[in-house]
Order: C-alpha cells, then structure tokens, then sequence
C-alpha cells in the first residue's frame, strides 16, 4: 500500500508543488497545501481509482489553496476576473526581470479559474479532459475560459512589448 | 490581412507564438526537499496516528468487559466486613425506645382497663359468681339465651 502511495508521491508531488505555488505565491503555505492534500490522498487511496490520481489531486490541491485564498483574502483573490489586477510593470521592469519571471507574475495576477487554466493545460501539459476534471468544467468552458486567459496574457505581452 | 501577410510576418512580433514561446519554457517546479520529505512520512505518520487513535478491542472482548464491572463492584461491597454506622446506631437506638415506650403504654393502658373493669367487680365476687360481673361473659350469656 505505501509502495504504491510513494509512486504517487513520485509522480505528482512537482506538479502538485508548482500548482499551489502559482495559486498561493508563499512557499510555506504551499508546502502545506500540498501536503495536506496528500494527506488526503492516504485516507481515500482505497476508493480512488488509480487511474484518476492525478487529476483528483490536483482538484483537492487546488481546492485546498482557494480554502487558504478565501481565509486570507476573502472577497480580492476569488471574484470574477475582468482585468488584471497585476498589470506587469513597464519595459524598464521587463528589462529588469527574465522573461520567465514576467510570465510567472502575470499568471499569478490573472483570477481563478484563468490562472489556474493556464497553469494545468499550458505549463503542466494535462489535456483537456484532465483540466476540465480538475476544475469541475465542461470541455467547451475550458476550451473558452484558456483562450480568454491566453488573450489577456498577451494583451499584457504587447504591453510591454509594444 | 491575407493568409500570405500573415505567414509572412515574422515570428518574434506574433504575439501568439511569443506567448507560446514563453510558456513553453516554464517548467514544472521541483518541490523543495522539506516538502518532499514530509511528504515520504505521511504513510509512517499516519500509521501511528491511526493507531494511537483508532485501537479497539474486539467486538466479542466487550460483553465480558462490561460484565466483569459490576460483578467486581458486588465482589468487593461483598467482601468488607459489615459495620454499622453511626447513623445506622443512633436509628436503631431510636427505633428501640419507640418501641418500648409503645409496649410501656401498651402495658401501662391494659393495666389500666383491668383494673378499671375487674377492680370494682371483684368485690361482689364474694357473693355472686365472677364470671357474672365480667362484661364478655355477660354478653355471651345473653347471646345464648337469645
């Protein structure tokens, strides 16, 4: 039984780690946002089918951090987004913060589920399906929702890349 | 903008594949050690957890159990030596001279109703039978002749 846990742990403790990193910006939150849902995954790994570990850890990842978001900021991080409200920085900034960076800054400051969207299909590679499982939404919302992310990312790129 | 223009715009001033470009190169986090080994302790720290909190006796273990509780209680109420209390003695005491006193009326009143009833009687016993003067027999007598 825990041989089969390690494996898990194997698999999916960096994506798990850099989901709640993006979701929840401090470490030691994060760290214990992903233990706990793997703590989780102890006490339910009789009824999960192995099939679907990933994604259902992910789902209570990220459920965990939205619980850790709605205690820190109760109305700020979790309603509707229409702008950013983490505008990247002018040139200068973009002079002086890799490419990387700018990008990692400006998916934490788009709302759920963008950033959330954003981190599962386009940093963490899962498909479709595994993304609309994880955050609870039919293929055509995430299909409309990534594109909607995506087009405010690169609003934000042209900004400082004019 | 025809699909020409659009295949000929360079690729560094598309948006799109900047973007994509970008994204491509963000990777997967690796999770710090700390986290990788609280995560490795999560069987070994449950397990005591479990264990520590969810120990039972077997089912079967829990009639005898409960039974065993107040026999042992009967067994040692059984096994102390009876003494009375002090409250018990002074009851008792009490109780005892109500009773004597009850028996000492008793005895004084019935005293009493004998002499009343035979003192007076037993003067003309001399002359007349005793068992005239006494009411109970005089009663019967008439109920006989009656």
């Amino acid at each position: 039984m825990s041989r089969k846990f390690r494996k898990w742990v194997e698999e999916n403790q960096d994506q798990a780690w850099t989901l709640a990193r993006y979701l929840l910006k401090d470490p030691a939150e994060a760290e214990d946002a992903v233990q706990e849902a793997f703590v989780k995954l102890w006490r339910k790994q009789e009824s999960i089918d192995p099939a679907k570990v990933r994604p259902w850890l992910m789902k209570v990842t990220r459920n965990g951090c939205l619980d850790r978001l709605r205690r820190r900021h109760p109305t700020e991080e979790l309603q509707d987004w229409h702008q950013p409200d983490h505008a990247p920085g002018p040139m200068q900034d973009m002079q002086r913060y890799e490419q990387g960076e700018w990008l990692k800054e400006t998916i934490n400051g788009l709302k759920e589920p963008y950033r959330s969207l954003v981190v599962l299909r386009d940093v963490q590679q899962h498909s479709y399906a595994e993304v609309a499982g994880v955050l609870e939404l039919n293929l055509a919302q995430v299909k409309t929702y990534l594109h909607r992310a995506r087009k405010q990312l690169r609003e934000q790129l042209a900004e400082v890349r004019p | 903008m025809t699909h020409d223009e659009r295949k000929d715009r360079p690729r560094e001033n598309d948006p799109d594949l900047q973007l994509a470009a970008m994204l491509e190169q963000l990777s997967i986090e690796k999770a710090p050690v700390s986290l990788r080994r609280k995560l490795k302790s999560i069987p070994r720290e449950e397990r005591r957890r479990n264990w520590q909190w969810s120990w039972q006796p077997p089912r079967w273990a829990l009639a005898p159990a409960l039974a065993v509780v107040p026999l042992l209680v009967i067994g040692i109420v059984m096994m102390q030596p009876r003494q009375p209390s002090q409250a018990e003695i002074e009851q008792a005491r009490y109780d005892l001279a109500v009773a004597f006193t009850y028996l000492d009326r008793v005895g004084n009143r019935t005293g009493s109703e004998i002499q009343s009833i035979l003192g007076g009687e037993l003067r003309h016993s001399v002359t007349d039978n005793l068992s005239k003067h006494m009411p109970f027999t005089e009663q019967s007598r008439k109920e006989e002749s009656t």
